[in-house]
């Protein structure tokens, strides 16, 4: 049978079964019949024609059988056939409209590739699970301290292991040049917590974290191979770290890193007994565990505050305060490795959904348009027998084959833009080196452009199938084109209304940004420039304490020799390097208990006299630090304005005393400097502590230096002088003050480009729209403008008609894209600074600058609707 | 050996059949008689094997079928030879022929004593 006549059987519905049956019994017939004139009775000749046949029932099953399976695979193979013959049909058609078809593909392409870029890190860094066994039941727990690690692992019954980790800044040196890299210091079971058996080598053994053994090191893959060229025999080796021989026991697997990306080497932590819950707060180190089968992080984490209260009970000295208490905390370690990269990550996500919302609105737009001009196409079609569902299906193939050349150049797009957005992730998102166009990302990929080929294929197919077949033969184009410019018109206001909700949001971070930017901080920002200098610990320890001075005494003289280096001086910390820290102080006559609650200063720096004149902050009141503030003279220091008008409102602070917060002599404030934004510039906290470098010396320090030379010849001299000082004595992030600022602001940096990009590509886009519908409607509407000119309307009045047309579609977009706006707030609200997420500024220029890309875009198509000449638009069909 | 025999018996069936439809198209009951009377009875179809015979060689494109209306006016399914299926007969009869005649061969000649 061929196809024609099937489905005219199959307009009755087909019937295997009652065919079989059919055929059957009409040879039992004829059979029957035969016998019957041949003399036999009737009865007789049923049975014999029976005999005859053979067993009935079992013949029908299995022509039955036969038949049902023949025709599910012709409705397949028809089903293929009309997919292939679809497809030859939508790429035809493409062709015929190349200008159409290019900027639909563009389109997509756009859009589809910003969400495969996107996806492709948002998958990486917050999706995909953390590179250990079971990674779902590694828990961070916070709240502990070093020594009540200990205690929980043995008394807990949430955890099969509890380990304890602290990233590290170390110096490395030997046979190659010192250098200053990451690395964790880590209780012996890290490892075998996070379930990471080492590549070669062993771990750590448990007696590794007692005082007096050997010192041992676990290299990671990437140094091992950059540093020791990827040698085995480096194990049971020497490495110099901090000054001190470590034995290498372990090369870890490429893979792993741990805590962070930069992490390189590993050392287990000594924990002397004798110091056990002399630590105060967490001490910086951090506690993961791995949750026993079945115990969820929330129950957990009730255990654990239980087993504080006892835990403390037992020892007191452990209690850091209620402050401390609550913070006890388990949660998923994925979560806590990710932080708050995650919040900005599916921000950028979605705004990348709404572009691709937009993209789709705009190729639906495209397509609409198109369904107009091929009403009569689609009638005739129809005419000819073409079911509606089939036309639906046909025109759906179009545009999934439209998104499928559009996802094709989206992947290239993507696979272009991948490496400049890592390039500009901020350097505290973890797990950079896994982003990439893998499967995973391709596969979201084909989902996306299967499910965006439907998403703006169907309503347009519907509404084109569903045309009144008759008036669209007599009417030629005009058939249903008003529903269909009233759609595309909605189309592109919620295009207006995205673009505008997009442009918002970037320009409130764009501003916010400005913001930053322009933060005073208080110090000096051009020309400075600092760098790491980090002596092996253990040069300067035990007898050797005080040498330092005379060390850094010898560095200052040396760099302020460096051509064009006109003031140099030394600080513990770099101001918003993320290194500074607080501190608990006594202050006479205020809070002089150690052994109740003191409170904290937030900043703590130790400084070389000159590093206030170097760096630019000014003094006050009293004096700055001198060189004969030394050990053996009075203890001495400087406040910020805001520390002393914190505890001596009455700006008496010279000559008022303060402490460390343990028995230690009183320390004497001589002076009062300007405040400065010391650890982050949105920080309000601008109280700081200054102590003289000559009587709190420490070996880990940071060179601020005046110079209006070059950076880079700068780092190389420095390099040179430092290496001419001391061979093992690292130099490291050789950077100037203004791009030190700008790291601190990366993440806001970051949010900003994407979303400006993004927010931009969607202006481009809404453009294209309202262009789009507008030259449509001057084309449909030719026949209506002759009219309205013959009747007298002017040239000018053709154009008004337009722009005002135009004028309502955009400010219509502009309504929806302003309370989108306004319900948003509260998303962008924390990535802002020094700006309202409602900033009137923002929320009147936005909608203008639209108006006017509006009209602009409009323009055009207006132009043409002067130019329409009556007598040829009224004979137009 | 059973089975040889049916398989034997398939065989010769699909030629049969093919051999019946080459006057033009027949429905099943039709194919049936026409083997019946040309053959005179000695080659009886088991009746009830035709159809899924049919089957098998309208799967192989020798004969195609379509629903027709037969001499007495009732809806019935008529089955035609292909071009496809009158090159496989012609096939088939060349080897059968050989077949047959070789075999005719060995049971002509004389028997030799040993």
């Amino acid at each position: 049978m061929n196809k024609r006549s099937r489905r005219y059987l199959g307009f009755f519905g087909r019937n295997v079964e009652a065919d079989v049956d059919d055929e059957l019994r009409f040879h039992l017939e004829m059979r029957a019949r035969d016998y019957r004139e041949s003399g036999l009775a009737s009865g007789d000749a049923w049975r014999a024609a029976g005999e005859r046949f053979g067993d009935y029932s079992s013949v029908n099953a299995a022509l039955v059988t036969h038949d049902l399976g023949k025709a599910r695979r012709q409705d397949r193979r028809d089903l293929m056939d009309d997919l292939v013959q679809d497809v030859r049909y939508a790429l035809r058609s493409l062709r015929r409209a190349p200008a159409f078809a290019l900027v639909a593909i563009a389109t997509l392409a756009l859009g589809v590739g910003a969400n495969t870029a996107m996806f492709s890190i948002v998958d990486a860094v917050v999706v995909r699970s953390l590179p250990f066994p079971r990674a779902d039941r590694l828990v961070s727990v916070t709240g502990s301290v070093l020594a009540e690690a200990t205690r929980v692992r043995e008394l807990s019954r949430s955890y099969s292991d509890v380990a304890v980790y602290r990233p590290l800044s170390v110096g490395i040196s030997g046979d190659a040049e010192a250098e200053r890299i990451e690395g964790a210091t880590v209780s012996a079971n890290v490892f075998s917590t996070l379930g990471v058996s080492m590549a070669s080598g062993r771990a750590f053994s448990p007696e590794e974290n007692s005082p007096g053994r050997s010192n041992v090191v676990i290299l990671s893959d990437g140094l091992w191979r950059r540093r020791f060229a990827g040698n085995r025999a480096v194990i049971g080796q020497r490495l110099m770290i901090e000054g001190a021989p470590y034995t290498i026991v372990g090369i870890a697997p490429s893979e792993f890193s741990f805590p962070s990306r930069t992490t390189q080497l590993w050392i287990p932590i000594i924990m002397p007994p004798s110091r056990s819950g002399a630590f105060w707060g967490d001490g910086g180190y951090r506690t993961v565990a791995r949750l026993r089968d079945g115990i969820a992080p929330a129950a957990a984490q009730h255990e654990l505050r239980t087993l504080f209260k006892q835990i403390r009970h037992e020892n007191p000295l452990w209690d850091p305060g209620p402050k401390y208490g609550v913070d006890a905390t388990v949660t998923p370690l994925q979560d806590k490795l990710v932080g708050s990269a995650r919040t900005v990550l599916w921000l950028l996500f979605g705004v990348v959904g709404v572009v691709l919302l937009i993209a789709c609105a705009n190729v639906a737009n495209l397509l609409l348009v198109r369904a107009t001009a091929r009403q009569r196409e689609v009638a005739v079609r129809m005419a000819l027998g073409g079911g509606r569902s089939r036309i639906i299906r046909q025109l759906l193939t179009e545009s999934v084959v439209l998104a499928l050349l559009g996802g094709v150049a989206g992947i290239a797009v993507a696979a272009g833009s991948i490496r400049a957005l890592v390039g500009v992730l901020p350097s505290d998102i973890p797990r950079v080196a896994t982003i990439g166009l893998d499967f995973r990302v391709l596969g979201f990929t084909a989902l996306l452009v299967v499910t965006t080929g439907i998403v703006f294929g169907l309503i347009p197919a519907i509404r084109s199938s569903g045309t009144d077949m008759q008036r669209a033969m007599r009417n030629g184009a005009r058939g249903s084109s008003g529903t269909n410019r009233r759609l595309a018109s909605l189309l592109v206001c919620g295009e207006i209304g995205a673009a505008s909700l997009l442009l918002i949001a970037a320009l409130l971070l764009v501003r916010s940004m400005w913001a930053l930017q322009g933060i005073d901080p208080g110090f000096r920002t051009t020309s400075i420039v600092t760098a790491r200098v980090t002596p092996p610990s253990t040069r300067f320890a035990g007898a050797n304490a005080s040498a330092v001075v005379p060390f850094v005494d010898e560095l200052l003289r040396r760099v302020r020799g460096i051509p064009g280096v006109t003031a140099a001086s030394v600080a513990s910390d770099v101001p918003l390097s993320n290194g500074i820290y607080g501190l608990a102080i006594r202050v006479e006559g205020q809070f002089e208990n150690i052994k109740a609650s003191l409170p904290m200063v937030d900043h703590y720096q130790i400084v070389t006299p000159d590093y206030f004149t170097t760096i630019g902050i000014p003094l006050v009141a009293g004096r700055f630090f001198g060189e004969d503030d030394e050990v053996g003279a009075p203890d001495v220091a400087l406040v910020s304005e805001s520390f002393a008008r914190h505890y001596w409102p009455n700006g008496d602070a010279i000559g008022k005393r303060v402490g460390y917060p343990w028995e230690s002599p009183w320390v004497t404030i001589v002076g009062i400097v300007r405040d400065a934004k010391v650890d982050s510039l949105t920080g309000t906290s601008e109280e700081v502590f200054y102590r003289p470098f000559r009587q709190s010396p420490v070996t880990a320090m940071s060179l601020v230096i005046r110079s209006n030379g070059d950076v880079g010849a700068l780092a190389n001299a420095l390099r040179s002088t430092i290496a001419q000082l001391d061979r093992s004595t690292p130099v490291s992030d050789v950077a100037t003050m203004r791009s030190v600022i700008d790291r601190s602001a990366a993440r806001q940096r970051f949010t900003m480009l994407l979303l400006s990009l993004f927010a931009g590509i969607a202006l481009v886009l809404g453009v294209i729209g309202i262009y789009g519908v507008m030259s449509y409607a001057v084309a449909q509407r030719t026949r209506e403008i002759g009219v309205r000119m013959a009747l007298g309307a002017s040239p000018g009045d053709a154009r008004q008609m337009v722009l005002r047309e135009a004028l309502v579609l955009a400010l219509a977009g502009i309504a929806v894209g302003l309370v989108a706006a306004a319900l948003s707030t509260h998303v962008l609200g924390g990535l802002l600074y020094g700006i309202s997420a409602t900033d009137p500024v923002t929320f009147a220029s936005v909608p203008l600058a639209i108006t006017i890309v509006s009209l602009i875009a409009s323009y055009l198509p207006a132009h043409r609707a002067t130019r329409v000449d009556p007598t040829t638009a009224l004979r137009a069909d | 050996m059973q089975r040889e025999s049916s398989e034997l018996l398939q065989g010769t069936l699909a030629i049969l059949i093919l051999k019946a439809l080459l006057a033009g198209s027949l429905h099943g009951y039709g194919i049936a008689r026409w083997v019946e009377s040309t053959t005179d009875d000695v080659l009886r179809i088991e009746e009830g094997s035709l159809y899924p015979a049919l089957r098998r060689l309208e799967d192989k494109a020798w004969v195609a079928s379509e629903w027709g209306l037969s001499e007495n006016n009732r809806r019935a399914r008529f089955y035609t030879i292909t071009n496809a299926g009158r090159a496989h007969l012609r096939n088939e009869a060349v080897q059968w022929m050989r077949h047959a005649g070789a075999v005719t061969q060995v049971l002509r000649a004389a028997p030799k004593l040993a």
